[in-house]
């Protein structure tokens, strides 16, 4: 797990840390640097090369340091990443982690490249709906793509290899969206496979097409729940567009069922997430857990994050308020300044 | 008797409708539409507005509250007369009556019953009714002066659920099986929480009266 980031001459990053814990919710006004900071995670993750003169903050170009992308992971050790021009970047394993003295130096690199190897897979998801219901061609370990798009080959994959699953994502989109029990499948042309839903009442069929904007993210969101094979990293920007206020508390348990497999009796490593959101009710869902919830505000152009449970005050100020209420007032930042 | 429920999720949904046809002694009938509150602070705000609607476009006869005291007063027989202005109950009855007072009348259409119920501290502790020694009115009293809220809250819920970030289904099937178990015998729960569940019980047995 990561715990925190640091980023530095980076965009709207110049010099600030990113707090993360299994689950994070960022809220901010726009602009202010959330996705950015994702985006600086994946790029630091696959260490790839990037067109320096694009990302290095402005009035930083001749900084010595560079653009430098620090990942804290949890036990104290450290990945570096730095670009210094459009070339790839140097990655740097600093020794002071949990190793025993007696590991030497060239394996703890190679556990550290592969920890980079596998956050690289990291996904960042902004959902389309016409994305998630346009059919597709079938083919062999099928994934998600960014804007929800293949749910079906990832739906079709998981009926056939994992079935109770697939039968457990069935009644959780049955209880989510009682109008519909069941996906069903269909093939429009030759090789190509599209979903629909069924009815409750009546028994008919929904093509994906036709579904509501919202059915479609939550289905997406909840398929991502149950599938397995997840990298260690998925970032989710708004996953409460389009949903119900009411389905909100749903939605925040198929998250945490990745995040907290535990909570739900699952024995497999947690995956960490990552969320932006501007909705005030996704918000108020975490008023017991501070902890999780960062607030991203920008200054002069400078960004800082700061974890919500690290203000002292934080206690108080909601016994009076609503988490909401309390962000859109302003007196925890975050908000957009005119 | 047609009740409708106002409730912070379908989870304490769950959980009052199974007590208040307990103590009703018979099965409630659901108005079309759950209704929900976010939070205590939604409340008092939202209340005229539900009565009003129950009263003019639903044939509810009853309507029933249950509110988390988290960290307020207790209610107390004595606030009948005073209405004290941090006891929960107290506020919401206040609310009830002068909405209630300000309808229109309708031919046929009697006043809407209501009862308000308040947790103390929060819904799970009318859960361990029974099961933990902790959970009554007079333990939490002695027990909020001593910890912090919050803490006694996440410990509460951690007893309850047994994980720290319970999901629905797991909520409502832990609410469920404590309802049923306390509806077999509410004198317990009477006895141990009497002035947020007592009192409420009592209001709905006034419904058979009135």
């Amino acid at each position: 797990m990561i715990e925190s980031v640091e980023f530095k001459n980076y965009k709207a990053l110049q010099d600030t840390k990113l707090p993360l814990s299994p689950f994070t919710l960022i809220i901010g006004p726009n602009g202010s640097g959330k996705t950015t900071a994702l985006k600086a995670i994946e790029l630091a993750a696959k260490t790839a090369s990037m067109k320096y003169s694009r990302v290095v903050s402005f009035g930083h170009e001749k900084d010595i340091e560079g653009v430098k992308v620090k990942i804290n992971w949890a036990k104290t050790s450290q990945t570096e990443v730095v670009w210094k021009d459009d070339s790839q970047p140097s990655a740097f394993f600093p020794s002071d982690n949990d190793f025993p003295e007696s590991i030497s130096e060239k394996i703890k690199k190679q556990f550290y490249e592969k920890e980079l190897s596998k956050l690289s897979q990291m996904q960042i998801f902004s959902f389309n709906s016409s994305s998630i219901s346009y059919p597709v061609q079938l083919s062999p370990n099928s994934r998600l793509s960014l804007t929800g798009g293949n749910l079906v080959g990832v739906l079709d994959q998981l009926r056939d290899k994992e079935p109770e699953k697939f039968e457990l994502l069935n009644q959780e989109v049955n209880r989510l969206l009682p109008e519909y029990d069941r996906i069903l499948f269909d093939t429009p042309n030759t090789g190509q496979r599209s979903f629909l839903l069924r009815t409750t009442r009546g028994k008919h069929k929904v093509q994906a097409e036709d579904l509501s904007t919202g059915t479609l993210f939550a289905l997406a969101i909840l398929t991502l729940a149950y599938i397995p094979n997840h990298p260690p990293l998925i970032c989710i920007e708004e996953p409460d567009h389009g949903i119900h206020p009411r389905l909100l508390r749903d939605l925040q348990d198929a998250l945490y069922r990745l995040s907290y497999p535990e909570s739900v009796g699952e024995k497999r490593d947690p995956i960490q997430i990552i969320c932006t959101t501007h909705s005030p009710y996704f918000l108020d869902l975490f008023r017991d857990h501070p902890e999780e919830v960062v607030i991203a505000s920008k200054k002069d152009g400078f960004v800082t994050f700061e974890r919500l449970s690290e203000r002292f005050d934080i206690e108080d100020i909601l016994q009076e308020s609503p988490l909401s209420d309390v962000w859109y007032s302003g007196v925890l930042g975050g908000v957009p300044i005119k | 008797m047609k009740v409708a429920l106002l409730s912070e999720s379908e989870v304490d949904e769950a959980f009052t409708r199974i007590i208040v046809s307990a103590i009703l002694g018979e099965e409630i009938e659901k108005v079309e539409y759950p209704l929900r509150f976010r939070g205590w602070y939604g409340v008092l705000q939202l209340i005229p507005t539900v009565i009003k609607s129950l009263y003019y476009q639903t044939d509810a006869e009853a309507f029933a509250i249950v509110v988390d005291s988290d960290e307020t007063l207790i209610h107390n027989p004595s606030h009948e007369q005073t209405i004290d202005s941090n006891c929960r109950l107290c506020q919401i009855k206040k609310i009830i009556s002068e909405t209630q007072n300000s309808l229109k009348l309708i031919p046929n259409r009697q006043q809407i019953k209501t009862a308000v119920g308040l947790a103390v501290p929060a819904i799970e502790a009318w859960y361990q009714c029974g099961i933990d020694a902790q959970a009554s009115e007079a333990a939490w009293l002695v027990a909020s002066k001593e910890r912090r809220y919050s803490h006694i809250k996440q410990k509460l819920k951690k007893d309850v659920y047994k994980v720290d970030r319970a999901s629905i289904p797991l909520m409502t099937k832990y609410a469920v099986e404590a309802a049923n178990r306390l509806a077999t015998d509410l004198s317990d729960i009477e006895k141990l929480f009497p002035d947020g569940f007592g009192s409420f019980a009592q209001d709905i047995r006034d419904w058979k009266d009135s």
